[in-house]
């Protein structure tokens, strides 16, 4: 559920670190979306309740908050529990991944594996649904 | 020195069956108490070896009183008890060895036993003595036959115990060392006797008899020992004895007394023996003289008749010309009345020819040269033994001459006396004559007379030589002693002598019987004694074990039973102590227990109190996390963050020290349901993940590909409990380490735990490790590492002690294995059996069903 259509779709991605949120956010800035880039866990919840994004790109190990906890709440608030998240991490093993579908993400990507294209394939892919 | 000898053997003999009817009747208490197998074969052989050495004793006394079958049958009755004795040891021995089942090594023994029995039946040994004291007289080989039991039963006490004490490691080896040591003493004791038989050594028995007691002291304690449920008694058999009170001050009585016993026994023995042989010496001296007077009265009153003969008419008539043997005979009948059967007498001319006899042959035949008869024919009236060369007997002769009116010798009368002047049989009614044998013996050293056993030439001549010129003598030989009495003719020359003697066997035999009744009745006392000492004191200490009885029960918490014991002394003040103890024990616990009830209350209000401001904490911080309280900046929304994290902490702390309350209280109620280990490893994992990575600890966790059996689990507990360990291993190992867990399912609660279906859970770091000196301590409450991280605000959560109690709890076991800077690996086992209805709530931790 969109409530704001700006140039495109709203994506919010929540990565600690700024080499990666700067590539990740540049290239999907050229397919036409609208990004909103955070650097921790407090700020990204608290842009995801102010701007409502149609889509939540979630790192995991995040400063102050981490990824897990952000879901909880955002899954916990009546606003942003229906927004799809992503997870984007280096985490990759079963039971982190099952920790995180569990809570609700929509998918889990590892970044050593990902590519901007896969990325944006990704993210079309569940804006679609 | 034989008396020492006589008296040692008795008295160890009489010891070794007491001691061994004791110890029958121990070991047979004992069996009755713990039912072991061996206890029963040690008692019936401690028992039938008692009535061994008994029989034996009973054999030396029959042989001391001379009934020698009884004797050999009673030894051969005690040698047959020996072996049945043996053979019950034998088996007591291959049941602590080998187990209860009957095998090889039993039908050995029963083998051995029937040789034994047979040999004993058949073998033919007669008496011997041995220091004064009668044992059976056995050629090697025959021991060897009727002692195989014995023999086999050494073997066993060497070998099998000999086994265990080469082994490594070594296990209850204070009992094998003390079989083995009884081997050691039974060796010695055959050892001493052959040694003692073969060198004809008179302390060889006492000694050996001694070999035999330490042989048996050391059976009993072993046998007691052997598989005693107390494992201090295992490893120090002789506590046993310094166990008991009772023991101890009877035991010291009982030894100081039985050792005086000793003494006196030997120092009245020796001096009864030696009353006794004075005795006999002196009534054998009696008897002799006897003998030599009886002699020298016969000799005095055959002259007075021969002169009465000689005085008479009818010899006048006789020699006058004027025969008339009528006359004669009449007056010969007359002068010896009714003994005219055993005389002979006879006138003989001065030319030596017999004018007038008994015998009518006679008349006018020469006459056989008597000495006798020629003193009196120079005038003496003589009387003396003779030898009659003509029926070559020996007689007592007298002579006594007939005068003519002027003083010349015209005739003599010679009387004879035929009879056995030497039978002292009348004599032997009065008074018995106690000797071997007596008899009289010719001044030649020629055999004249003997009663009882008789005497050789070579003796004879012997005891002339002993005798000499004298009157009297004592003659004392190896194996006899002889006293010798000479009797001397009227005229006074030395005609012979009487001889009386004892054997040494005799003497021996004697002492054995003097020293026998002693013994009995010294030994009768001391155990009379010994049973009152033994009674007295167990009623004197048996407040002791009220008061053990007491004590026990104070563990239990019953303190209602005083101790009823209000004598004055030293226990009666320790009894009072002990119940006034007992009253303060009590009210101290009731306060304690209510003081501990009211903390733990208080503890638990406090607890629950705290909920309540933190759940508002946790609401007002979510509000304003989410902005529902205004739009924050960013340093604001950092902050309530932190706050956020920080009151969650403390909730967590709340519930897990609730929870750890309600496991210390017996409160937890588990719900048991049929849980996936797996899944609650993954749940686990993902809840540490990302503490893991931010430390770049890696976190190993694969998925067994196949699932594995199911765990009967509550949860919740189960997640926090591997969760704990899970945050233990990352917390406690440095950055770039790994921690690894698995799964697998376990056919045991823990290595050397009981058996069933489990799930193993381990958790694998190379973190720090855990220092040896901390290893004990690590379940226990408080328990924190030396060596804990820096800024470890948290604590180790559930902590280890309640995480071990959750585990076991469960009904599963937990361990860990660490080593220091090289890692630990925690483990616990879950159950997969079905738990029985009753398990989730009887185990000791849980209430009980209400």
């Amino acid at each position: 559920m969109t409530l704001h259509k700006k140039v495109g779709p709203t994506i919010l991605l929540i990565e600690d670190e700024p080499a990666l949120r700067d590539i990740f956010s540049t290239k999907m800035r050229m397919e036409g979306f609208n990004v909103i880039e955070a650097g921790d866990g407090v700020d990204g919840l608290s842009e995801a309740i102010d701007k409502l994004p149609s889509l939540i790109l979630l790192d995991v190990v995040l400063p102050i908050k981490d990824g897990f906890a952000v879901l909880k709440d955002l899954k916990d608030h009546p606003k942003t529990k229906d927004i799809p998240v992503v997870f984007l991490t280096n985490l990759g093993q079963d039971f982190e991944v099952r920790k995180g579908m569990s809570l609700g993400a929509k998918n889990f990507l590892t970044k050593a594996n990902l590519t901007p294209a896969t990325l944006i394939d990704e993210i079309r892919k569940i804006l679609a649904d | 020195m034989s008396v020492f000898a006589i008296v040692s053997i008795i008295f160890l003999e009489i010891l070794t069956a007491v001691i061994a009817a004791s110890a029958a009747f121990v070991l047979a208490k004992e069996h009755g108490e713990r039912r072991t197998s061996h206890l029963a074969y040690f008692a019936t052989s401690f028992a039938v070896a008692s009535a061994c050495f008994f029989s034996l004793f009973i054999a030396q006394v029959f042989a001391g009183h001379g009934h020698e079958a009884s004797a050999v049958f009673a030894h051969r009755g005690s040698l047959a008890l020996m072996a049945l004795g043996t053979f019950f040891g034998v088996l007591g021995l291959v049941r602590i060895y080998r187990g209860a089942k009957y095998g090889l090594l039993d039908g050995l023994a029963g083998a051995s036993l029937v040789l034994s029995l047979v040999a004993v039946v058949v073998v033919d040994a007669p008496l011997t003595s041995v220091a004064g004291v009668t044992f059976l007289f056995l050629r090697p080989e025959h021991l060897i036959a009727m002692q195989s039991v014995y023999i086999l039963s050494l073997t066993f006490l060497l070998a099998l115990p000999g086994k265990v004490l080469a082994q490594k490691p070594k296990t209850d080896t204070p009992v094998s060392a003390l079989f083995f040591a009884a081997g050691i003493f039974g060796l010695l004791f055959i050892a001493v006797s052959v040694a003692g038989a073969a060198l004809k050594l008179q302390l060889a028995a006492p000694f050996s008899l001694l070999a035999i007691c330490c042989s048996a002291a050391c059976l009993i304690t072993a046998s007691l020992a052997a598989d005693h449920p107390d494992a201090e008694v295992r490893k120090k058999p002789f506590t046993l004895f310094s166990r008991s009170l009772v023991f101890k001050s009877v035991g010291l009585n009982t030894l100081v007394m039985w050792a005086l016993a000793l003494f006196l026994l030997g120092l009245t023995s020796a001096y009864f023996v030696s009353l006794n042989l004075r005795n006999r010496e002196t009534g054998l001296r009696r008897d002799l003289l006897y003998f030599s007077k009886s002699y020298a009265g016969s000799g005095l009153q055959l002259l007075a008749d021969a002169a009465k003969i000689a005085d008479s008419d009818e010899v006048a008539s006789l020699l006058a010309g004027q025969p008339d043997a009528s006359d004669l005979d009449g007056l010969v009948n007359r002068t010896f009345g009714k003994a005219v059967i055993g005389r002979g007498v006879r006138v003989v001319g001065a030319d030596g020819h017999v004018l007038y006899s008994t015998k009518p042959d006679e008349e006018g035949a020469p006459l056989s040269p008597s000495r006798v008869l020629e003193r009196a024919l120079l005038g003496t009236e003589t009387a003396a033994i003779e030898k009659d060369e003509n029926f070559n007997v020996w007689v007592l002769r007298a002579a006594v001459p007939v005068r003519h009116a002027d003083g010349t010798v015209i005739a003599i009368v010679l009387a004879t006396h035929v009879d056995i002047i030497f039978d002292f049989s009348d004599y032997n009614e009065l008074s018995p004559i106690e000797a071997v044998g007596y008899g009289f013996v010719s001044e030649h050293g020629e055999h004249v007379y003997s009663v009882g056993a008789s005497v050789d030439a070579v003796t004879r001549t012997t005891l002339l030589r002993a005798i000499g010129r004298f009157p009297s003598a004592t003659h004392r030989t190896d194996d006899s002693v002889y006293f010798e009495q000479r009797v001397y003719s009227t005229d006074g020359a030395p005609n012979g002598f009487f001889y009386i003697f004892l054997t040494r066997e005799v003497l021996d035999r004697e002492a054995f019987r003097v020293i026998a009744t002693v013994t009995i009745f010294s030994v009768l006392a001391m155990i009379i004694v010994n049973v009152i000492l033994l009674f007295g004191m167990s009623v004197v200490l048996r407040p002791l074990r009220d008061l053990q009885e007491a004590a026990r029960r104070i563990e239990t918490e019953e303190y209602g039973k005083r101790i009823e014991y209000s004598s004055p002394d030293e226990l009666g003040r320790l009894a009072a102590a002990f119940n006034h103890m007992q009253d303060t024990i009590e009210d101290r616990t009731v306060r304690l227990k209510a003081a501990l009830r009211e903390q733990q209350d208080a503890l638990d209000n406090t607890m629950r109190e705290l909920r309540t401001p933190l759940s508002i904490f946790r609401w007002t911080l979510e509000m304003m996390r989410y902005g529902d309280t205004g739009k924050l900046n960013k340093e604001q929304l950092e902050l309530v963050e932190q706050l956020h994290q920080t009151n969650e902490r403390v909730f967590r702390l709340v519930q897990n020290f609730q929870d750890a309350m309600r496991i210390e209280r017996r409160r937890l109620v588990l719900n048991l349901v049929e849980t996936a280990v797996e899944d609650v490893i993954d749940e686990a994992a993902g809840n540490v993940a990302v503490t893991s990575r931010q430390k770049n600890i890696v976190l190993h966790w694969k998925r067994p590909e196949t699932p594995l059996r199911r765990a009967w689990a509550d949860r919740t507990y189960l997640l926090k409990i591997i969760e704990n360990l899970l945050s233990n291993a990352v917390k406690y190992t440095g950055g770039n380490g790994h921690v690894e867990v698995t799964v697998e399912e376990s056919g045991r609660s823990s290595p050397n735990g009981r058996e069933g279906k489990f799930l193993l859970v381990s958790v694998e770091d190379n973190g720090m490790g855990i220092p040896k000196d901390d290893q004990p301590r690590v379940f226990s409450r408080f328990f924190r590492g030396r060596q804990a991280m820096e800024g470890d605000v948290e604590g180790a959560g559930l902590g280890l002690y309640i995480t071990k109690q959750l585990v076991e709890l469960h009904g599963g076991e937990m361990w860990f294995r660490s080593k220091e800077g090289v890692g630990t690996t925690f483990s616990f086992t879950i159950p997969a059996d079905r738990p029985l209805p009753d398990d989730a709530i009887d185990t000791p931790h849980s209430p009980p069903r209400t």
